[in-house]
């Protein structure tokens, strides 16, 4: 049997050490290595097909950025017309709740300065707050809002200014490190407070296939697993029987993700896999998760166009309120009994987030909702389905006309 | 209430839809253009006026960039270049510029000096000249900075308008792509590295050969500043019923703005060029056009892609992806920000 | 769901580390792991070290292909061809490395 080379031989042999950073784009976007890969895949749908009686395979990618990845890239295109993607509730921006956004704007109006990333900036608010709908609507209207890269550009910024100041801080697990780190290491001026709007993935994953039902594999998210390690998947394969392998961002990370499933599904052993052993391990990253511990609380949840999910947001703990803009600004988080569907009529994102329908199953798709004016938070975020559809097209098999 | 929003100067759908609600609209058919010119019936860089041998081209635009001196260049010099390109871009030789600036109360009196000082030696350099301009100073907060309005005037025999672009034709680019879009969002996100320089020049030296001897053979030509190729490509498409498919792989874009783009999560495609042109050329001269463009310093030009006959079902532009798949490319919708995922 | 960047980190300063990002972009983050040091490679997310890169683990993912290759072929398939070509281009893009 062939065996493929040893890479680290191989380049140690060439003389030099690896820069990992272009290895990763040689090797991973490389279309000799993806085509191959993709007669792989097409193989195992062959024998899933025949041998097996299977009529589809439906495999899930949680995380936004493989949606990205998937569309940007063109995945489903190279793909048999068996296999299909379906993306799920992975995008921080699409999940977060009507209520926080409608809270920054309105502390925006008052005279606060108002940070977020770029995401977070566009998404609409299903009430208005004095005529604006949206941080971007509120900075129209003259209010001092500030789109960052990152938390520690905000921290920055308000130290320099000394206003009174707040962060939208959305986020899964990836993101949230940052918030708990800057507080921990005291980086945090005084005038500046967060509207901690944080989430965690896996209760929501776990929502989604018990609603769904009908998934055949799941990529799980590469980043995430960073920090929470791939052992907070295994009730995947465990308990509901689905192949599910932790994949990297590359877009042959994806085409082996998909393999890998296949072969699973083949085998009929579904399992828990690393795809992205390159940075992810089981155990996570030890250290940003004793610091998610100690500066959060996590408490039930809502996610929007979902509804509360248990144990799957962040607070940030009592003895740190004076960081919670909440409360030092008076502002009363809505409890389970006063949450509201937190979606505009018609909107049909709460099923788009969960993998139910496809963004093209929604009749305001293109026509009331664009990426220019969205309807519904899912065309928001550059990572929303609907808006990653909407400008890339996930929808046909162009790879013939092409 | 609707409200102008800055996603409204982007450069993508909306200003194009801003524009048709706001002004095409408005007018009757003909007032859009003259006989035997181009005007708004056919939005391109420049309008052109038939005269007794050829054309008058002449083009207006409004230049604002924050911060008004960036690493390889200027307001001034993105003025006199961004109207000088506009005028080529039509098959046009650009001759003579009007300006009209406005600046807010409080500028130091050097930033503008040297802003404008830029300008004219562009222009000089260029051979064009300044006939006329205009000076307004608004009170201090309603305006950031400079704003430099500057109308072109360019002689042309034939005018390139790119609602010709034809199946077959070879769809070229001059150089690396998204420079300036990137040099511009490396400063604004206080990333100081060299690797980041505007491409803001006039194409004078590329393009007056090029109009002299294949103004028959460019069926289209473009620079891309707003809203980057994708943007341009999509207008090219949809002025001229093809679908174009662009291959991924052949595209020239820099290994450092690959990496700002990763990083900041925006689409190199839509970033802007301001010295970069983008040409459609028939295919039985485009290997010729091509080394003529190596020939004239243009070493980075290359084709990236083909005009096709348009297929009913499918979206206009088409990318070839790296690992060989297909997407559509958008034009490019809403304010360009950093994102976080 | 969170982009993430790769970058070799150029130093540490405390809680921040200088991350270049490749073709001279540098910026600062937040050092979000256990230990970082000079020359390591990390991936970044919104200006905070998420986690390191690790130089053995490239070549793992192409030993579960090879694995799934190796299952294709025993129940009928030219998968055994992909392999080779697999392997002659990885060779390719090996040798090239700059």
């Amino acid at each position: 049997m062939i065996t493929l080379l040893n890479i680290r031989d191989v380049v140690i042999s060439v003389g030099q050490q690896a820069d990992l950073r272009y290895l990763t784009k040689k090797l991973f976007r490389d279309k000799a290595l993806a085509s191959q890969i993709i007669k792989i895949i097409r193989e195992y749908w062959e024998v899933l097909r025949t041998r097996k009686g299977v009529e589809e395979v439906k495999i899930m990618n949680f995380c936004g950025t493989h949606e990205y990845t998937t569309t940007h890239y063109g995945i489903r295109s190279v793909l048999p017309p068996g296999v299909n993607l379906v993306a799920g509730p992975g995008c921080p921006v699409c999940i977060t709740p009507s209520f926080y956004v409608e809270a920054a704007v309105r502390l925006a109006l008052e005279g606060l300065t108002l940070y977020t990333y770029g995401d977070a900036y566009k998404l609409p608010a299903v009430k208005e707050v004095g005529g604006c709908r949206s941080l971007s609507d509120a900075r129209m209207t003259g209010a001092d809002v500030r789109v960052v890269y990152s938390f520690l550009d905000a921290v920055r910024d308000a130290a320099r200014h000394d206003k009174p100041s707040v962060f939208l801080a959305v986020g899964f697990e990836t993101t949230c490190p940052a918030y708990a780190s800057s507080i921990a290491n005291k980086l945090v001026p005084k005038n500046l407070t967060l509207i901690m709007a944080g989430r965690l993935t896996p209760p929501a994953a776990r929502f989604a296939v018990e609603r769904v039902g009908t998934v055949s594999g799941v990529i799980a998210p590469g980043h995430v697993s960073t920090i929470t390690g791939a052992g907070v998947w295994r009730f995947l394969p465990e308990e509901f029987g689905i192949p599910t392998v932790v994949s990297g961002f590359e877009p042959l990370d994806v085409l082996i993700a998909i393999t890998l499933i296949l072969k699973q599904l083949v085998e009929g052993e579904p399992k828990l896999m690393i795809e992205y052993s390159r940075t992810v391990t089981m155990e996570g990253n030890r250290h940003a998760k004793r610091l998610l511990a100690e500066v959060f609380d996590t408490v039930d949840a809502a996610w929007r166009g979902i509804g509360f999910i248990e144990k799957s947001g962040y607070t940030l703990n009592e003895n740190l309120s004076q960081y919670d803009a909440f409360k030092v600004y008076g502002i009363r988080e809505p409890s389970r009994e006063e949450w509201r569907h937190d979606l505009l009529p018609g909107c049909m994102c709460g099923q788009v987030i969960l993998g139910a329908a496809k963004p093209t199953d929604c009749r305001l798709f293109m026509k009331r909702c664009t990426p220019g004016t969205p309807y519904g938070p899912c065309m928001v975020s550059v990572e929303g389905a609907c808006s990653i559809w909407a400008r890339m097209g996930g929808r046909e098999s162009l790879v013939e006309v092409v | 209430m609707s409200k102008i929003s800055l996603a409204h100067g982007s450069g993508g759908i909306e200003t194009s839809s801003l524009l048709t609600r706001l002004i095409l609209n408005r007018l009757p058919e003909w007032m859009k253009s003259l006989d035997g010119g181009l005007g708004l019936d056919f939005p391109d860089d420049s309008a052109a006026i038939p005269v007794r041998e050829g054309y008058i081209v002449t083009t207006i635009d409004a230049y604002t960039v924050s911060p008004i001196f960036f690493p390889g260049g200027d307001l001034g010099k993105l003025a006199a270049a961004g109207t000088i390109n506009d005028i080529l871009m039509l098959g046009g030789r650009p001759i003579a510029v009007l300006d009209a600036i406005v600046v807010e109360e409080g500028t130091t009196m050097d930033d503008l000096s040297r802003i404008v000082e830029s300008m004219i030696s562009v222009l000089g350099e260029e051979k064009v000249c300044l006939v006329g301009g205009d000076i307004k100073v608004m009170p201090r907060g309603q305006l950031d900075g400079i704003l430099i309005t500057t109308a072109g005037i360019g002689v042309a025999l034939r005018i390139i308008v790119d609602r010709n672009v034809r199946p077959g034709d070879k769809i070229i680019v001059s150089g690396n792509i998204g420079e300036h879009g990137a040099a511009i969002l490396a400063a604004q996100q206080g990333i100081k590295s060299d690797e980041f320089r505007s491409d803001v020049s006039p194409l004078t030296k590329l393009m007056l050969p090029l109009i002299e001897d294949y103004a028959e053979d460019i069926h289209a030509a473009r620079d891309p500043t707003r809203g980057g190729i994708a943007m341009a490509l999509n207008d090219w498409a949809k002025g001229s019923q093809t679908m174009i498919v662009i291959y991924e792989s052949e595209l020239p874009i820099r290994e450092p703005v690959v990496n700002l783009c990763e990083m900041m999560g925006v689409d190199p495609l839509n970033l802007a060029s301001e010295g970069t042109a983008l040409l459609a050329v028939s295919p039985d001269k485009a290997d010729e056009v091509l080394s003529r463009m190596h020939e004239l310093g243009y070493r980075e030009a290359r084709i990236i892609g083909e005009a096709r006959e348009r297929t009913s079902s499918i979206g206009l532009v088409v990318l070839k992806t790296l690992i060989g798949g297909a997407r559509i490319l958008e034009p490019p919708s809403g304010e360009l920000v950093p994102r976080i995922c | 769901m969170c982009l993430g960047v790769y970058g070799k980190v150029l130093r540490v300063e405390g809680e921040l580390a200088v991350v270049d990002f490749g073709g001279g972009l540098t910026r600062d983050a937040l050092v979000g792991v256990e230990e970082v040091r000079e020359g390591d490679y990390v991936v970044v997310h919104a200006g905070i070290i998420v986690s390191r890169l690790s130089e053995e683990e490239f070549e793992e993912v192409f030993r579960y292909v090879e694995e799934a290759v190796k299952q294709l072929a025993m129940i009928e398939s030219r998968a055994a061809e992909y392999l080779e070509s697999m392997k002659m281009r990885l060779e390719e893009n090996l040798s090239g490395q700059k």
